[in-house]
């Protein structure tokens, strides 16, 4: 299928370095080139992350990652690329079969260090920025997580689990049965020196004794110091709303809570002048719909104090500014994103925020003089690009995505309507390509999972899921609502949806449709409904409560609350949306369930589930299906081996987008 | 004393066994299929045991021979499925993928085996003609496209789709020619038999081989020759165990009441091929009988007879007489194919099991292996049946096992362990066996245990069986509850000292009873059905929730109120949870559901899973390891 439709190559090109290097490139021959969006076009495009600029600002590096598909393989392969800031001299600095990511500068900006599964595990490198050999600074048996470089570069700090001689053994000799709980898979926090010694080694040096699970990690200005996020237990329930700050000193050993209550608390910074360290904290009790403050604690008094919040209460800290005087951070911002200083003494000002589109990944060099980030709009793929600090000119320094050929992707605006209670909601409305107005046309009603997700105004053509540039070349529009729940729309929009899934988030959906229609854009008669996760909550949900779609897809979606809070990773989740656990709250629990309403489904559904997905676990879909089946209506469910909450392997995201397709093809068409 | 040495130097890690310990349980050997040769002068089968050295965690079986009278026992090699050459010259058996068949009899000795058939694909069953000349075996092709989907990645699952359908195929034993097939992809051939002039075969057929449609089977026979294939029996009702009489007049087959009821209330019908109507014959006693085949103008068959079971005859003209029924229990039972004589292993409490064969007519079983002859001698406690009236004056009856050197006035700890299915029963096998329950090991260490067996138990009829059909949780509880309320009466068991476990259903109704009262100070759960609900959603056998309760989204209350999970704020008894990480019968996810519930309550509880496990632990370091759990929550709690 791969080899006989696709209007492109895979060429086979040898390295220097590690064996076959698999590069994906459009064909010479680009008359081939495909005329209309499809989905193995989709897959073609590559994602930009990580963008760093140098400490001196002259050089960037990030990441490119590619789908490599042919015959026996299917992943995801990262590389990291350098270039000027100016946006020239493009360099692919690493290569190989393996993936290389995480890239940092030394302070002299003359290596670049990294994280590379070029070798069975991952382990941490660097390589000279004009390129060469790299050079493996670990060699770590076990699962090394993430690393982070000292601001005077001679240490770096990595945290990881060793792995146990004791659980292989059991393994082996099939005695591997597991206590669940058992918190054995803690990760420790580690510390080597970036210079090996006398003997060619960087013994590392262990801080933590693995009692609790470090979760990230950050150097005090001067290196005496470590702040780190740590967790009871790496389970995603504990991580996510259990976590606390503490601080280690490099030359005691000694380990001191710098924050430690039943909040979460995370993203740990020290200012360039040593004298704060900023971090983020919810307030308690913990709320799953999120909101965050900054907090900045003086190191010499330990006086904390809250800062002034953000307009959606969920900040992603970029660096401190390089004179101490506050931070950066980016946010959501209904369907864009913007960049954020906040001032230590004062609320939050809008820096940076692009006309169209969105920035993502925003990091900062060492000095705190530039920011690399990634950029892309609806119809423009993603690239990577720098500004320099208090301007606000974004330069393009990568070319991933530019060799494709550019292909209508249909326009997509964002639009507001009135829900049923009044309430102003929003979203990304795609018109067919080629769109004539006063023809209806086919409508796809596409919705996000969180609930606290946001369809933002990336490019339509990603490689992803759902096919969106696909469904407008063949014809259909596509509404992508924000209903209540969303984020970017501040907290309260956000909490507007406790208690009450699939109740007033329904009618922003359904409201939408309604507006879509009356815009003289929707077919009436020709609706369907998809949506992963939540959205597959709230697709299962739509088909029990209207029978006004003629397709829908639901993709590792909850179907039945009770069931689902027994068996998910993240336990405490739906009672805190639903007021308690299910034999406290029973009730919120059958009602809100789409399980419970199956007998009012007569929509054709295809149900869609990742076999290792811990999140929702695959039981949910299977419960859905078999009713539908049982019930004779037209159902089929299709599951991916190996694959998580989000499906991973590209060949499975193709085949995915290709289904998503051919179902709405079938019966809305 | 000699004889003691001997068993010492055998059981090297538990020398000198003063009591049953699980890991001395793990060594009884488990005595398979006994099949006695078509002239009776000999008979092959089967002893399995488990293997535990260093990196292995398997059960292994091997294939054994004696003469009739029990003597020159002989080990064939590593194999099972046997089966012999209807002119007793060959036993044919199969070892890894291949069917192999090595000479037998008086000119045998040395001769080597040769392979008949590797086949690389599914393999189900093969049966020999009756001339010998040919096998049919049910079995479908390697299937490559799904294997090349896995190496590239591809290998998404369309739920359903390409059902691996086993067909029929036939071939001529010793040509070089392929086996040829003779029975359509569309459906799943289960169990076959050759019609005795060898031109036809009888066969059951079903839609898939997924467990969920089991009950849909139909019997049909195919003509070797012309492979046309017609209906014998193909009504709404399930039709299997078809069985020519020899004289090729009749097919007797088991047929199911209408609709299908996974509790089974089946008969044997009587089907004349010259085109006669059919006839039901009379009702066996639990109305589940086993076909082992005609002997004269009798169907032999096994059924279930309270804490025992039993081998019957039934005449054409009926009613059923019992052909052997001995104090314990019968498995692995076969008729020889000249009806001669009957094969079979022979347990009891007491007695581990070996195997045994016997005239059909007359005459007393001969023991023809010495599986389990090395173990010590160690004593078990006594075990009788206790019968007692529940809450609403049901009869119930149960399986009382005392401490080794129980004291008459002392009370005892209690263990109560329920069975599963609830079509299933406890009945008199022997208490060593290696498993999950490490019974030999209570008794030994001064627990008592109790295995009641509650209404819907089998081998009590169709009527109790049928008693708990909307009623999970309700007077099957209250059976239980009786049950031990006797067992305390009776002086034996401590009120203080009382726990519960069972797997599957058995897990169920822990968790039921856990959920209804706090008398236990322990509870086991294994595999254990929580949610009604997500459990009809998910299991490989939801239908026969369906056919027993109703359908969820028709019953949504009967669903919720039976649930253990719904009542789990009553808990306050320490739980154990294990579970299989591959069961698909009663999937991890329920054991999840109730682990999560009472973490969140702060019940103590601890949840072991086990890789590569489906829905019975099989792996012998695992079946270890949930003995010595068992064993371990009990003595921490009540001890």
């Amino acid at each position: 299928m791969l080899d006989a439709n696709m209007n492109v190559r895979f060429l086979l090109k040898k390295s220097f370095s590690a064996g076959a290097a698999i590069v994906l490139l459009a064909g010479s021959g680009v008359a081939q080139a495909p005329t209309s969006f499809t989905p193995e076009f989709a897959m073609m495009f590559r994602n930009i992350s990580s963008v760093t600029p140098s400490p001196d600002g002259t050089l960037a590096v990030w990441v490119e990652s590619r789908n490599v598909m042919e015959p026996e393989r299917s992943e995801v392969v990262s590389q990291i690329w350098t270039g000027r800031t100016d946006g020239s001299k493009r360099m692919q600095l690493t290569r190989g079969e393996g993936s290389s990511t995480s890239p940092g500068f030394s302070p002299d900006g003359r290596f670049v260090y990294f994280l590379s599964s070029r070798t069975a595990k991952q382990q941490i490198y660097r390589i000279a920025v004009s390129g060469g050999e790299a050079e493996a600074l670990t060699a770590f048996k076990g699962q090394l997580g993430a690393y982070e470089l000292s601001q005077d570069g001679r240490q770096l700090a990595f945290w990881g689990l060793e792995s146990s001689p004791d659980d292989d053994k059991k393994m082996k000799e099939k005695r591997d049965w597991k206590v669940v709980d058992s918190n054995t898979s803690n990760h420790s926090l580690y510390v080597i020196s970036a210079e090996a010694d006398a003997d060619g080694k960087r013994k590392p040096r262990k801080l933590t004794d693995g009692k609790f699970h470090v979760a990230g990690a950050t150097w005090s200005p001067d290196g005496k110091a470590i702040a780190f996020e740590h967790a009871p237990s790496p389970g995603a329930n504990d991580v996510l709303t259990k976590g606390d700050i503490s601080e280690v000193n490099l030359e005691s050993g000694a380990i001191k809570p710098v924050a430690s209550t039943p909040a979460i608390r995370t993203g740990a910074i020290y200012s360039p002048d040593g004298k704060y360290l900023a971090y983020q904290k919810a307030p308690a009790p913990f709320k799953w719909a999120g909101e965050r403050r900054f907090v900045l604690m003086s190191r010499a008094t330990g006086d904390q104090r809250e800062l002034p919040t953000s307009f959606d209460e969920q900040p992603n800290v970029i660096g401190w500014l390089s004179d101490s005087s506050g931070l950066l951070f980016s946010e959501g911002k209904r369907t864009k994103t913007a960049l954020y200083k906040l001032p230590v003494d004062g609320p939050p000002q809008v820096i940076f925020e692009p006309r169209r589109g969105v920035v993502s990944g925003a990091r900062m060099n060492a000095k705190g003089t530039w920011v690399g980030l990634s950029h892309e709009t609806t119809d423009t793929p993603v690239e990577a690009y720098v500004m320099k600090v208090g301007t606000t000119a974004l330069v393009q320094v990568s070319r991933a995505n530019s060799d494709l050929p550019k292909l209508p992707v249909g326009k997509t605006e964002a639009i507001t309507w009135k829900s049923k209670d009044g309430l102003e909601v929003e979203g990304l409305l795609t018109y067919p390509v080629n769109y004539e107005p006063g023809k209806k046309y086919p409508l796809i009603l596409n919705i996000h999972g969180g609930p606290t997700g946001v369809f933002n105004e990336n490019f339509v053509g990603r490689g992803t899921i759902y096919p969106i540039a696909t469904f407008a070349a063949r014809g259909y529009a596509v509404l992508r609502p924000n209903p209540r729940g969303s984020s970017a729309y501040g907290k309260t929009f956000r909490f507007a949806n406790y208690n009450d899934w699939g109740g007033k988030d329904f009618e922003d959906d359904q409201t939408g449709v309604d507006h879509v229609i009356a815009m003289g854009v929707a077919d009436p008669d020709r609706l369907a409904v998809m949506g992963w996760s939540y959205g597959g909550f709230m697709t299962s949900w739509t088909i029990t409560q209207t029978n006004r779609f003629k397709a829908a897809v639901i993709g590792a979606g909850v179907t039945n609350l009770w069931s689902f809070t027994g068996t998910a990773d993240v336990t405490s989740f739906i009672p805190d949306y639903f007021g308690g656990e299910p034999y406290e709250a029973f009730e919120n629990y059958r009602k809100h369930s789409p399980i419970t309403h199956i007998n009012n489904v007569t929509t054709p559904t295809l149900v869609l589930h990742g076999e290792a997905d811990v999140r929702v676990p695959l039981g949910q879909g299977i419960e859905y299906y078999n009713a539908l089946k049982t019930r004779g209506v037209t159902a089929k469910m299709v599951t991916y081996p190996r694959q998580p909450h989000g499906p991973r392997e590209p060949k499975f995201v193709l085949d995915i987008m290709q289904r998503h397709l051919d179902w709405v093809d079938k019966y809305v068409r | 004393m000699f004889a003691r040495l001997l068993v010492a130097a055998c059981l090297a890690s538990t020398a000198f066994a003063q009591q049953w310990t699980p890991e001395l349980q793990m060594q009884v050997k488990i005595v398979g299929d006994v099949v006695p040769s078509p002239d009776g002068r000999t008979a092959a089968w089967t002893q399995t045991r488990a293997v535990m050295e260093t990196e292995k965690s398997e059960q292994i079986t091997e294939i054994f021979t004696a003469r009739a009278d029990g003597s020159e026992r002989k080990l064939i090699g590593r194999g099972a499925s046997i089966a012999w050459s209807p002119d007793s010259r060959y036993l044919f058996y199969q070892s890894g993928r291949v069917l192999w068949r090595i000479p037998q009899g008086a000119d045998a000795a040395g001769k080597e085996p040769e392979a008949v058939l590797d086949w690389k694909g599914g393999f189900g069953a093969y049966v020999i003609s009756p001339n010998g000349r040919m096998i049919a075996f049910t079995g479908i092709e390697p299937d490559v496209e799904t294997e090349r989907a896995r190496k590239e990645k591809r290998d998404w699952q369309v739920v359903g789709a390409n059902p691996r359908n086993h067909s029929l195929w036939a071939l001529l034993i010793g040509a070089s020619s392929k086996p040829a097939r003779i029975s359509s992809t569309s459906k799943h051939v289960g169990g076959f038999t050759w019609s005795p002039d060898g031109r036809s075969i009888a066969f059951e057929t079903r839609p898939t081989p997924e467990a969920n449609v089991a009950s849909k089977s139909d019997i049909f026979e195919v003509e070797i020759a012309s492979k046309e294939e017609k209906a014998i029996a193909a009504t709404a009702a399930s039709e299997s165990q078809p069985r020519y009489s020899p004289d090729g007049k009749y097919l007797a087959f088991v047929r199911s009441s209408v609709p299908v009821q996974s509790a089974g209330d089946d008969h044997i019908v009587l089907h004349p091929r010259d085109g006669r109507p059919e006839r039901k014959l009379p009702n066996t006693y639990d109305r589940l009988p086993k076909l082992l085949g005609w002997s004269g103008d009798r169907i032999v068959f096994e059924e279930g007879r309270a804490t025992r079971n039993a081998i019957y005859a039934m005449p054409v003209d009926g009613p059923p007489k019992l052909l052997y029924a001995p104090s314990g229990v019968l498995s692995g039972y076969h008729l020889n194919a000249s009806a001669t004589h009957l094969g079979f292993v022979r347990e009891s409490s007491s007695e581990a099991p070996e195997a045994f064969m016997k005239s059909v007519e007359s005459g007393e079983p001969v023991k023809l292996s010495a599986a389990n002859s090395d173990l010590p001698n160690l004593p078990v406690g006594a075990t009788s049946v206790l019968w007692w009236r529940s809450k609403d004056n049901t009869e119930v009856e149960g399986l009382l096992t005392l401490p080794v050197g129980f004291e008459k006035g002392k009370k005892v700890p209690l263990v109560v362990l329920l069975h599963g299915g609830p079509y299933g029963a406890s009945t008199e096998q022997f208490l060593g066996r290696p498993g999950l329950y490490p019974l030999a090991t209570f008794s030994s260490r001064g627990i008592a245990v109790f295995r009641p067996n509650p209404r819907a138990s089998t081998g009590y009829g169709r009527d109790f069986r049928f008693l708990n059909l909307k009623d999970w949780g309700g007077g099957d509880y209250e059976d239980v509850m009786s049950g031990v309320d006797l067992v305390i009466r009776d002086g034996v068991a401590d009120p203080e000292k009382l726990t519960v476990m069972g797997w599957s259903y058995g897990g169920y109704l822990t968790s039921w009873t856990i959920s209804h009262t706090t008398r236990f100070k322990a509870a086991a759960i294994g595999a254990g059905v929580e949610n009604l609900i997500s459990q009809t959603g998910n299991s490989d056998i939801r239908n026969n929730k369906l056919d027993a309760f109703g359908a969820p989204w028709d019953n949504r209350d009967y669903y919720i109120q039976r649930s253990p999970i719904t009542h789990v704020k009553n808990v306050t008894t320490p739980t154990l949870i294990l579970g299989g990480e591959q069961d698909d019968r009663v999937p991890i996810s329920q054991s999840y559901e109730l682990y999560h519930a009472l973490e969140a309550r702060g019940i103590e509880t601890q949840m072991v899973t086990y890789p590569r496990t489906a829905h019975g632990p099989r792996e012998p370091k695992f079946q270890l390891d949930i003995m010595q759990r068992h064993l371990d929550w009990v003595e921490k709690h009540v001890r």
